[in-house]
């Protein structure tokens, strides 16, 4: 393959159109607003998407497979007054932080269970997983968020700073190539992609399909576990009520990034990229002092636009089909 | 006498809802010297006629094997948009006219994802969700407040208040009324048979030539009208528009459904079922309430009985599926 | 050459709960051979391919393996015993290249990261022999269906399999491709492989099979040497003895041409063109995989280029509402699936084609609904005490009978049944077989799209004969019909024209 050949597929790629709108979007903001392009403004934006950035990408692995984890937001909540309220009674932070991840693991055994042992529809399953864990998390909680004075370290994991670089950019960062690599270069995402793009050929090479998606379950359920925890150090104190923005926000990064619901195709770079739009634009418009609710809005409609895009086939043959005769007649 | 056993086999499900119904009204009534007052059961009543009459719609969607997440938020800006314009000098029937009107825009949006696009619902209707919610703070803001609660005509409140027949709260005739119009479809009209159809095999149903699209896609704009109905009487009854209102309220709404033994897959269902499953919703979280018991264990409720639904439908009615 | 039996079948069957599916098979399949197995749909094939290969397990025979007792539980089991299978859908993943899927479930890997395999290596080699113009970093989304055959004949053999099933491997094919694959036969067999082909086109079996075993009914009729054999002969063991029942002309059969079909196409379908007259039964006759089903759809909601013309209009029928619009309505073959609404009651099924005819002033009328059911009930003799009884749980016959029922109740002009009688039990078909006569003497127009004989025989006024998706000829059927000419047509012998 030539250079341009090479660059012509890669042009016409979903990832790559995003990337152009994702350049348009910041030469914009930065233009409308003057302190949106400083180093200053994009690690605080980088910082602000990092859980995002980390659950997202395990998740779109999830996606290829066909599977869907509805219940990442609740398990975020959860894990992040789990952790806060860990913390305040005295346990290290280092315990804690395994006993919050193995907690969220928890999500994610269930709904394994649920999907493969019971054949329930992942959407629904998770769905059913996503009320348990949003009641759980404030059961534990007893409603209220979990403030209080919390250990110095408490706060390290999302305020320290490694050679001049914050650490959640960092960690961020290791996620996401973590999880290309897994995605793109290991055979467990190998196997992602083939269980959703042909199961029936996997099941037939001898994969051991249930195992896999059980496997993907548990780790998406525990990045989002660690992303509850980042949050709840973040702000400082455990928030029941963060989980519904964050849910939100991991559903319209793949749609957006180009995973299939159905599974089978789908990028880590597509999935990131969009996660930086829906951040980009967030912050951006705050800089612009527009309203806070304008965000949700846009976010709504970049769903809508993402679903229509996935499905631009389908609507493409559709129009041919039901044209065809007046077209054969007006000829 | 073999009437009496037909029904005894097949209406199991609404037996069991009925006797847990009594069950939770005669405890609550032992436990809690509040529960028997005219009050409460005005304030069940109400909460309950909320979720039938979206429900009455919601019902016939899943029976088709579909549904709708973003009925709260319909609410919520629908009820907003009705105060906001009566504020600003739009006569109140006008009013109702228009949020129905834009209320059915949304449903609109929810049939053109789900049933032209053919995404699942769980992720397709979660667009309209925060769209919607997004206007109702928005125009919250216009108004200038968190709220709109000041400055509405005195017309407005005296609609949410008003008594058919000076005794009957006017939810509560709507709540009958969406009722009997929804059992009406689903017993006597073409749209209500061919919405089982859809459910039960929408394979065959396409090959049957039954317009599934339009079928779905009208229902999808049904759920979003009597979501945006509620949403008006709800504001007006209260005499406030709050954007945050109906929070979560899909969730209630689904589980009424589930309850009263509609298959989430389709094609099983009724509507009086519906009405017995909003009934245990809307009194046992009023037994919450009067227990002091803290809301958010109904949210684990429902995750167990929808999993469990779920579990149940596995086993049992797939036999029967084309 | 080694002539010894590397598998040897004794008394194989298989029972499922209710049904027979296999009975008390027993051949041998000699090492190094082609050993075709033909039969008609529900013959059996399939089930013994899946016994065979591990995907269920046998209720009872023996099955040995050079010279060894095989019973696979897995099919993991079976390939590490050197049988794979090439399966009729193609089980590659797209989005794959060709070297990660002939690795596939297979991979040597340190920590979850894929190793340089030996694999690769043979399979390059392989390959190489098959085709050079692939190159094992393509991706397999970009091949075509043959290419993507070699590569999971390519991943076969990298797993070292002695034994290669073919599971109708030609079906999708074009003929230049199906060359190719049988070069790929020839050169497999030349080195040391035993190759099990399955096959509906009967030409191909007589080009690289060197031995048939046919099966019927769940029976193994016959295991003959393919040197010699007539085709004639392979055809009337595969459809067995025929018992035609006499045939009777349609009463209102006219000239008036109501369906003119023109030189349509399809990927499947080659210049098909036929007419359908007012008041008769057509049928479409050809052994599976030879078009029939192809163009049911083409007159039933699919796209496909060419002119289709219904009364002299010119129509497209290329979506289900087009299609019934056009008065033609559809009896589909996969009752379960496509026809019926199981969960429904008998009532409610029969009118959900034209719910018009059960509404009075717009509203649904019990009464109507109830009479209706009746009528089709006792038409139909569909035996069931209560017309609220679930569809779902009727047996097969009674359910086509409910299909046919709610279709009738369309009222079209044309009626296309696709297997009429399929998974119905004889008396059944024999009710089947005399509805769609009456409807005929009523006046209706009828496509049976059939792979039985004897149906097509007994019910059609005129035969269109389909091999390979080409329309072959189109025949009258009378008392002077001659089946052994049909079975040379159907069996794909050239015409001559």
């Amino acid at each position: 393959m030539t250079l341009s050949e090479k660059f012509k597929s890669i042009a016409g790629t979903q990832t790559f159109i995003l990337f152009l709108v994702l350049i348009a979007l910041n030469a914009y903001f930065a233009f409308s607003s003057e302190h949106f392009f400083e180093v200053g403004n994009y690690f605080n934006m980088l910082k602000q998407s990092s859980s995002l950035l980390i659950a997202a990408s395990a998740a779109t692995i999830l996606m290829m497979t066909g599977n869907f984890d509805l219940s990442a937001g609740s398990n975020l909540a959860f894990s992040g007054v789990l952790y806060t309220m860990l913390a305040l009674s005295g346990v290290p932070l280092t315990i804690a932080f395994v006993l919050t991840l193995a907690a969220g693991a928890c999500f994610g055994i269930l709904n394994s269970i649920l999907v493969t042992k019971w054949d329930i529809s992942p959407f629904i399953a998770t769905l059913g997983m996503m009320f348990m864990g949003k009641g759980f998390a404030l059961v534990i909680c007893n409603g209220q968020s979990v403030r209080g004075d919390l250990p110095e370290a408490f706060g390290t994991l999302m305020n320290g700073v490694v050679l001049g670089i914050p650490l959640p950019i960092i960690l961020a960062v290791i996620g996401c190539v973590f999880f290309w690599i897994v995605a793109n270069k290991t055979i467990l995402g190998k196997y992602a992609m083939s269980i959703g793009s042909n199961e029936n050929a996997a099941l037939l090479s001898g994969i051991n399909v249930n195992k896999i998606v059980t496997v993907l379950f548990v780790v998406v359920a525990l990045m989002a576990s660690f992303a509850g925890i980042m949050t709840a150090s973040r702000l400082g104190a455990g928030d029941p009520r963060v989980y519904e923005m964050f849910y939100m926000d991991v559903i319209v990064s793949i749609m957006l990034g180009g995973t299939a619901l159905t599974g089978g195709r789908g990028t880590i770079v597509g999935t990131l990229v969009a996660a930086m739009i829906i951040t980009v634009i967030g912050n951006g418009l705050s800089m612009m002092n527009v309203l806070i609710f304008w965000q949700t809005i846009i976010k709504g409609l970049i769903l809508v636009v993402a679903m229509a895009i996935n499905e631009r086939e389908k609507i493409k043959s559709y129009i041919t089909r039901t044209l065809k005769p007046y077209a054969a007649s007006s000829r | 006498m073999d009437r009496i056993q037909h029904l005894l086999r097949t209406e199991t499900q609404k037996l069991v809802l009925l006797g847990t119904l009594l069950m939770i009204i005669v405890g609550l009534s032992f436990a809690s010297s509040t529960f028997l007052t005219v009050t409460n059961f005005t304030n069940v009543f109400l909460k309950v006629a909320v979720i039938v009459i979206i429900a009455s719609a919601a019902n016939m969607l899943m029976i088709t094997g579909h549904f709708d997440m973003s009925v709260g938020s319909v609410l919520a800006l629908s009820g907003i948009l009705h105060a906001y314009m009566c504020k600003h000098g739009v006569p109140i029937e006008l009013s109702i006219l228009i949020t129905c009107v834009v209320a059915m825009c949304w449903g609109a949006v929810n049939a053109l994802t789900v049933a032209v696009l053919g995404i699942n619902p769980v992720i397709a209707t979660v667009g309209v969700l925060f769209i919607a919610r997004g206007f109702a703070f928005l125009i919250a803001r216009w108004d200038g407040g968190a709220n709109i609660m000041t400055g509405l005509p005195m017309e407005f409140v005296d609609f949410g208040r008003e008594l058919v027949f000076g005794i009957f709260p006017l939810a509560i005739v709507l709540m009958v009324l969406s009722l009997l119009v929804f059992i009406f479809v689903e017993k006597k009209t073409a749209l209500g048979r061919l919405s089982y159809a859809v459910g039960t095999n929408i394979k065959a149903a396409k090959l049957s030539g039954i317009n599934t699209v339009g079928i779905i896609g009208f229902l999808y704009m049904m759920v979003a009208l009597f979501a945006g109905l509620s949403g008006v009487l709800q504001t007006s009854r209260v005499g406030l528009a709050s954007p945050s209102v109906g929070n979560g309220l899909e969730f209630d709404v689904i589980v009424a459904i589930i309850l009263g033994g509609t298959s989430m897959m389709g094609g099983v269902g009724s509507t009086v079922g519906m009405l017995l499953g909003a009934l245990v919703v809307g009194f046992s979280s009023n037994g919450l309430n009067l227990l002091g018991i803290p809301f958010y264990y109904q949210s684990i409720a429902y995750g167990v009985i929808l999993i469990g639904s779920l579990m149940l439908n596995h086993r049992f009615t797939n036999m029967g599926r084309g | 050459m080694d002539q010894s039996n590397i598998i040897e079948i004794r008394d194989v069957g298989k029972t499922f709960p209710g049904v027979t599916a296999l009975k008390s098979v027993s051949f041998d399949i000699k090492r190094n051979s082609v050993h075709c197995i033909v039969g008609e749909n529900g013959a059996g094939k399939s089930t013994f391919i899946k016994i065979l290969t591990g995907v269920i397990k046998r209720s009872s025979g023996e099955i040995t393996l050079n010279g060894k007792p095989f019973a696979p539980t897995r099919v993991k089991e079976a390939m590490a015993d050197g049988i794979s299978v090439l399966y009729q859908e193609l089980n590659v993943v797209d989005e794959l290249t060709i070297a990660e899927n002939i690795t596939l479930g297979q991979e040597e890997h340190k920590y979850g990261f894929p190793q340089k395999s030996e694999m690769l290596k043979r399979a390059k080699e392989i390959l190489a022999t098959f085709d050079e113009s692939i190159s094992l970093d393509d991706a397999v989304g970009s091949l075509g269906v043959a290419q993507k055959q070699l590569v999971e004949i390519t991943k076969a053999l990298c797993s070292d399999c002695s034994v290669l099933v073919m599971d109708e491997p030609t079906a999708a094919l074009s003929l230049g491709e199906t060359r190719k694959l049988f070069q790929t036969v020839a050169r497999l067999k030349a080195s040391g492989v035993t190759m099990i082909f399955i096959s509906h086109k009967l030409s191909e079996i007589f080009e690289i099979g060197d031995y048939v075993s046919v099966f019927r009914d769940g029976e193994m009729v016959g295991t003959r040497s393919l040197e010699g054999m007539d085709r004639a002969d392979l055809v009337r063991m595969m459809l067995g003895k025929i018992v035609v029942n006499e045939y009777v002309p349609s009463k209102k059969r006219s000239d008036e041409k109501l369906l003119e079909v023109k030189n349509v196409s399809t990927r499947k379908l080659k210049n098909v063109s036929f007419d359908l007259h007012k008041g008769e039964i057509l049928g479409f006759y050809g052994l599976v995989g030879a078009g029939k089903t192809e163009v049911s759809e083409i007159l039933y909601g699919h796209d496909s280029e060419g002119e289709i013309r219904v009364k002299g209009k010119r129509v497209w029928l290329n979506s289900v509402r087009r299609a019934l619009k056009a008065s033609i309505a559809l009896v589909p073959e996969e009752r379960r699936q496509e026809g019926i609404f199981g969960l429904l009651g008998i009532r409610q099924n029969v009118p959900l084609m034209r719910m018009g005819t059960v509404l009075k002033g717009g509203l649904i009328s019990r009464a109507a609904e109830n009479k209706l059911a009746d009528h089709y009930r006792d038409a139909m003799s569909i035996a069931s005490s209560n017309r609220e009884h679930k569809v779902g749980l009727l047996s097969g016959g009674n359910q086509q009978k409910v299909v046919i029922g709610k279709c009738l109740n369309r009222d079209s002009d044309i009626i296309l049944m696709d297997e009429p009688s399929r998974g119905v039990d004889i008396g059944g078909k024999q009710e089947i077989h005399e509805i769609v006569r009456d409807l005929a003497n009523d006046g209706k127009s009828i496509i049976v799209f059939s792979s039985e004989l004897q149906e097509v025989l007994q019910l059609c006024d005129r035969i269109v004969l389909m091999y390979d998706g080409e329309a072959r000829c189109i025949i009258q059927n009378g008392d002077d019909v001659d089946t052994d000419f049909i079975m040379d047509v159907v069996a794909g012998k050239d015409l001559g024209q």
